[in-house]
């Protein structure tokens, strides 16, 4: 009996650890903003319809940007569709404050006075965060 | 003038372009051709997005998607796919008519049900291209199956904006653009005004992709 409780302690306390460090790992970001929301960067209709009211929630901006990776003009070019779709806001990544766009799609920027980074969703990415791919 | 004309013209044997040894370097990357190529109806432009030669044929290296012809900043041009073989060039092509706004009532309101749905970006944008599939040149723009890739050399400049600018064609670089352009042209009956498209005007890419190539051509050629 006693084995079965330590056990049970055990599994408790692993499944804790497991969800501090994912919480941990979603601290990494915070203070978001969004400034702006359905974006289209083509006049024409046909992008409106395509478009539609492309709006981003706080939490699908965090999950994005930790579900999301670095990448590079020519990785965009060569394996992801731009769509004219965005919106755009602010953020804090580890303490320091950037802005950032974020595309249907999944293509993104993040940037301030000092750095701009690409980042691109892949397909786990697009799961995680619904409604930006 | 008839003779030289003959001779100026592109001798072609399975593909490879053969009597311009000096101009067009043969670097056939076998990954990148998928299926025969039929009739080739356009010539699509693109930008590579990179700043070097080098860095596009490495990446293509492993890669399925790529183009025909490479023209790197010295003007060199590599042909990097037979030229009766299908590349993967185009990616997600818009829906001319609804672009142009000369569909018909039923075209329109099909492809508008398929904009506006509730599936993933990529794929309403994929439904679009199926749908497009089905009609037939001009009526809709260039597909893999029926258009010959170029990529010309230059990095993107525009920073965050995706309506930014890419490298400038060097002088090298657009006079072995014109010279490759106007023997195509020549070679398969093709008309300058109608069927040369820069890739960002009819495809989900940067909008500007290809632009400017294109306005410098039309300024240029003859």
């Amino acid at each position: 009996m006693t084995q079965y409780y330590l056990c049970f302690i055990l599994v408790i306390s692993l499944t804790s650890c497991a969800v501090e460090n994912k919480n941990y790992k979603y601290k990494t970001v915070s203070d978001i903003e969004i400034l702006t929301q359905g974006n289209i960067s083509r006049d024409e209709s046909y992008f409106q319809d395509l478009c539609g009211k492309f709006r981003l929630t706080k939490e699908q901006v965090e999950i994005y940007y930790l579900e999301s990776r670095p990448s590079n003009e020519q990785e965009v070019y060569d394996n992801f569709n731009l769509f004219p779709c965005y919106s755009t806001g602010t953020i804090k990544i580890h303490g320091e404050k950037y802005m950032w766009k974020i595309r249907a799609g999944g293509v993104s920027n993040f940037y301030n006075d000092h750095k701009m980074v690409l980042r691109v969703c892949d397909e786990k990415c697009c799961k995680r965060t619904k409604g930006i791919c | 003038m008839q003779n030289n004309e003959k001779i100026k013209m592109l001798a072609i044997f399975k593909g490879v372009i053969k009597n311009q040894p000096v101009k067009i370097e043969t670097k056939i990357v076998p990954n990148l051709e998928h299926g025969i190529l039929g009739k080739i109806n356009s010539i699509v432009i693109h930008r590579t997005a990179a700043p070097t030669a080098e860095s596009t044929l490495n990446a293509w290296k492993t890669k399925r998607s790529g183009a025909h012809f490479l023209i790197a900043k010295n003007g060199k041009i590599y042909q990097t796919a037979r030229l009766d073989k299908i590349c993967w060039h185009m990616g997600l092509v818009h829906a001319r008519c609804r672009l142009e706004e000369s569909c018909t009532k039923k075209d329109g309101e099909i492809i508008k049900n398929i904009l506006q749905s509730k599936d993933l970006f990529a794929e309403r944008a994929r439904k679009v291209l199926a749908y497009e599939k089905k009609k037939n040149y001009p009526d809709r723009y260039p597909m893999n199956a029926d258009s010959i890739g170029i990529e010309l050399v230059g990095a993107y400049l525009g920073g965050r904006s995706d309506k930014g600018l890419f490298e400038i064609l060097t002088q090298s670089q657009s006079s072995s653009f014109l010279w490759l352009i106007t023997e195509l042209i020549a070679k398969y009956s093709l008309s300058f005004d109608k069927d040369i498209y820069a890739h960002g005007a009819v495809a989900i890419k940067k909008e500007n992709e290809g632009v400017n190539a294109l306005e410098w051509l039309r300024s240029n050629y003859k």
